[in-house]
C-alpha cells in the first residue's frame, strides 16, 4: 500500500468519525473549559435577559453603580444650565444698560428713579405730587444723580446762598458730566426715556451738542422758562410754522461753536436763578396774591413743569433757521434757539407774574389750565370759565387753543 | 428534564422565559464552544471574551431562534463570526511568528506543558505546535470536525464556505498535522 493510499484511507476515516489516530491523539489534550466566574457571569446574563430585576450581573452592577454616581454630576449640570438660560433670557437688557453704559446697574436704576418722568401722560395728571418730589423730577435728564440730589436738597433748603452754591455746583458737575464715562453713561440712562416717551422732543440728534444742549435745559433751568413764560415763547416755536415763529432766528453755527456758545449762556441763566426764587417759592406766591380762588398746592408749579419737561427741549428744535438745515444741525439751532427764549424771560415774566395774578391757574402749565376751564365748564361756572380763558389769551396769546375752547365766549 | 431534551428544544424553551432550559444547554456546549474558541486563537482572555460575548450575542437573539439546523451549527457560527473579526483586529498586531511564541507560552497551563523529557506528553505537545501552526481556516476546519463533531456540511454552514473547500482544508490540515507527528 503506497502512502498516498493509506492517507486517503486514514483521512477518510478522519472525515466518517471513525477511529482515527489523530482525532484519538486530540482528544488527549487537555480539555480546557470556562472558569466558574465566566461561566456565572453568561448564566446571570442569560437570566436578567428574562427578568432584568431579579438578577444583576457584577458588570450590571458595576455599571450601575457607575450610572448612580453621574447622576448627581448631570443633575448639577442641568441646573446649571438651567440657571444660565434663565440669566441669558433675563441678560439683554441689564446687558445693554451696562454695555451702553459701564455703569454699575444700581447708578442706572438710581437715576431712573429720580429723573424718569412718570410713564402716565404726565401733563394732564390732576394730582400733584409733593414738592420736593417734584423739584427733583423736573426732567433734569441732563444731571448726573448725585448733582441731582444736591440740587434737590439745595432747592428744599430755600437758602440763596446755599442754592446759588448747589447750582453752581450741579453746573458744573453737568458740564464734567460728559467726561467720567459712568456718569455720561447714566446720563444717557436717563436721557433714554424721555427721548421715548416723546420722541419728537429729541428728533434723534445725532451730534454731542443736541446731547449737550439737553443737558443744559435742565430742571431749574426749564422751571425758570416755564416761570417767567419764555417756555410759551418755545412751545410756540415748536407748534408753530417756522416762518410765523416769534423767536429770533438763530444763525446757523457749526457744533464746536454751539457747544461753546452754549456755555456763556449759562451764566446768565445762573444770575437769573439766583436772582429768582426757588420753586417752590414761586409758585406759592401765586396763592398769596390770588385770594380768591383756593389756592393751588405749593408744588403744582414745579409738578407742572416736572411733567412736560421732556417736551421742554422740543421748542428749541423750531429754530427757523435751523429747520432748514441738515439734522445734525438741528441741535446747534436749539443750543442757540435756547439762549436768546432764556435771556429774554426777565421782561417777559414781570408780564407774565401780573397775568399770573389775576387768575389761581396762572401758574399751571397751559394744558392743565385749559384742562381745568373745560371742568369749570362741566361744572356750569361758564363766567369763571370764560374769564379764566380770557387770562389764558393774555397770558398765551400765540397759544393756539383746541377746537372746543377757541370759539368760548 | 433537560438531558432529554435536544439542544434545539432546550433553546426554544429559553426563547420562551424558561431560564433553567438554558442553564441545561449551557452545560452541554460550554465546554466546547470554550475550547473551540480557545484553540482558534490562542488567547485565554481573548478566548474568555469571544466566549462571553458569543453567548451574550445569542441571548440577545433568542427569539429569533428558528430550528433550520442543529443548535451547534448556530453556535459555532456566531463564534465563528467573532473569531474571523478578531482575526481581522489582530492580524496587524503581531507578525504570527511572534504570535506563535507568545501563544504557545500562553496556551497551556504550567502543568499541561508539553516537555521534551515527558514522552507521554510528547505527542500531544507537537500536536499543539501543529495545530498552533496551521493556517487559520484550516485550523478552524480541523477543530469544527474533531472538537464539535461537525460533517463536512455543518461546516460549510458555520464557515460559509463551500463544500469541497471544507474538505481541501481538512485535507490540508490533516497532512500536516500528521507530518508533524510523524516527524
Amino acid at each position: 500500500m503506497s502512502s498516498n493510499e493509506k492517507f486517503e484511507r486514514e483521512f477518510a476515516d478522519f472525515l466518517a468519525e471513525e477511529d482515527s489516530r489523530l482525532a484519538a491523539l486530540y482528544r488527549k489534550l487537555p480539555q480546557m473549559e470556562p472558569d466558574p466566574r465566566l461561566d456565572g457571569a453568561v448564566r446571570a446574563m442569560a437570566h436578567r435577559a428574562l427578568n432584568p430585576q431579579l438578577v444583576a450581573t457584577p458588570q450590571a452592577s458595576s455599571q450601575n453603580r457607575r450610572r448612580g454616581r453621574w447622576l448627581p454630576a448631570l443633575g448639577a449640570a442641568a441646573g446649571v444650565v438651567f440657571a444660565a438660560g434663565i440669566a441669558f433670557r433675563l441678560g439683554p437688557s441689564w446687558h445693554g444698560d451696562r454695555g451702553e453704559t459701564g455703569a454699575p446697574a444700581s447708578d442706572v436704576i438710581s437715576v431712573r428713579s429720580v429723573d424718569a418722568p412718570p410713564p402716565a401722560p404726565a401733563p394732564l395728571s390732576p394730582a400733584p405730587p409733593p414738592a420736593e418730589n417734584a423739584a427733583a423730577p423736573a426732567g433734569s435728564a441732563s444731571l448726573s444723580a448725585t448733582a441731582k440730589l444736591k440740587m434737590k436738597s439745595a432747592i428744599e433748603a430755600a437758602k440763596p446762598a446755599s442754592d446759588a452754591e448747589a447750582l453752581e455746583k450741579a453746573t458744573r458737575l453737568d458740564e464734567g458730566a460728559d467726561n467720567p464715562p459712568a456718569t455720561a453713561g447714566g446720563l444717557d440712562k436717563a436721557e433714554k426715556p424721555a427721548a421715548v416717551a416723546q420722541p419728537q422732543a429729541f428728533p434723534a440728534p445725532p451730534q454731542a451738542a443736541a446731547r449737550r444742549r439737553a443737558s443744559e435745559l435742565d430742571a431749574v433751568e426749564r422751571k425758570q422758562i416755564m416761570a417767567t413764560g419764555a417756555w410759551q415763547n418755545l412751545h410756540d416755536r415748536d407748534t408753530r410754522k417756522p416762518g410765523t415763529s416769534a423767536a429770533q432766528p438763530a444763525p446757523p453755527v457749526s457744533d464746536k461753536r454751539a457747544a461753546t456758545a452754549a456755555k456763556p449762556a449759562v451764566s446768565p441763566r445762573q444770575e437769573e436763578l439766583r436772582a429768582a426764587s426757588p420753586p417752590a417759592q414761586i409758585s406759592a406766591e401765586a396763592p398769596s396774591k390770588a385770594d380768591q380762588a383756593p389756592p393751588p398746592p405749593a408744588s403744582s408749579a414745579p409738578e407742572e413743569f416736572a411733567s412736560p419737561a421732556p417736551r421742554a427741549p422740543a421748542p428749541a428744535v423750531a429754530a427757523p433757521g435751523a429747520k432748514t438745515d441738515a439734522q445734525a444741525d438741528e441741535g446747534t439751532a436749539r443750543d442757540e434757539a435756547v439762549a436768546p427764549a432764556i435771556s429774554g424771560q426777565a421782561a417777559q415774566k414781570k408780564e407774565n407774574e401780573k397775568v399770573r395774578s389775576k387768575d389761581p391757574n396762572a401758574g399751571l402749565y397751559p394744558e392743565h389750565w385749559l384742562e381745568n376751564i373745560r371742568a369749570m365748564l362741566r361744572e356750569n361756572h361758564h363766567d369763571d370759565a370764560v374769564r379764566s380763558l380770557g387770562e389764558f389769551r393774555k397770558m398765551y396769546p400765540g397759544y393756539k387753543l383746541p377746537d372746543d375752547l377757541r370759539d368760548l365766549k | 428534564m433537560g438531558a432529554e431534551k435536544t439542544d434545539e428544544e432546550l433553546m426554544l424553551a429559553y426563547a420562551q422565559g424558561d431560564v433553567r432550559a438554558f442553564d441545561a444547554l449551557y452545560e452541554r456546549q460550554r465546554g466546547m464552544l470554550y475550547r473551540f474558541i480557545l484553540r482558534s486563537i490562542n488567547d485565554r482572555a481573548s478566548a474568555d471574551e469571544l466566549f462571553q460575548e458569543t453567548w451574550s450575542r445569542l441571548i440577545a437573539s433568542r427569539t429569533r431562534y428558528r430550528v433550520e439546523s442543529k443548535f451547534s451549527t448556530w453556535l459555532l457560527q456566531i463564534a465563528h463570526n467573532l473569531i474571523v473579526d478578531s482575526f481581522r483586529r489582530a492580524r496587524p498586531q503581531a507578525g504570527s511568528e511572534e504570535t506563535e511564541t507568545v501563544m504557545r507560552e500562553l496556551d497551556a497551563p504550567e502543568s499541561e506543558r508539553p516537555e521534551p523529557v515527558l514522552s507521554e506528553f510528547e505527542q500531544r505537545r507537537r500536536l499543539q505546535l501543529a495545530l498552533e501552526a496551521l493556517p487559520p481556516e484550516q485550523r478552524e476546519a480541523f477543530l469544527l470536525r474533531v472538537e464539535s463533531g461537525l460533517g463536512l456540511e455543518e461546516i460549510a454552514a458555520v464557515t460559509g464556505a463551500g463544500h469541497e473547500t471544507v474538505k481541501s482544508r481538512l485535507r490540508y490540515a490533516f497532512a500536516k498535522l500528521r507530518e508533524k507527528l510523524a516527524e
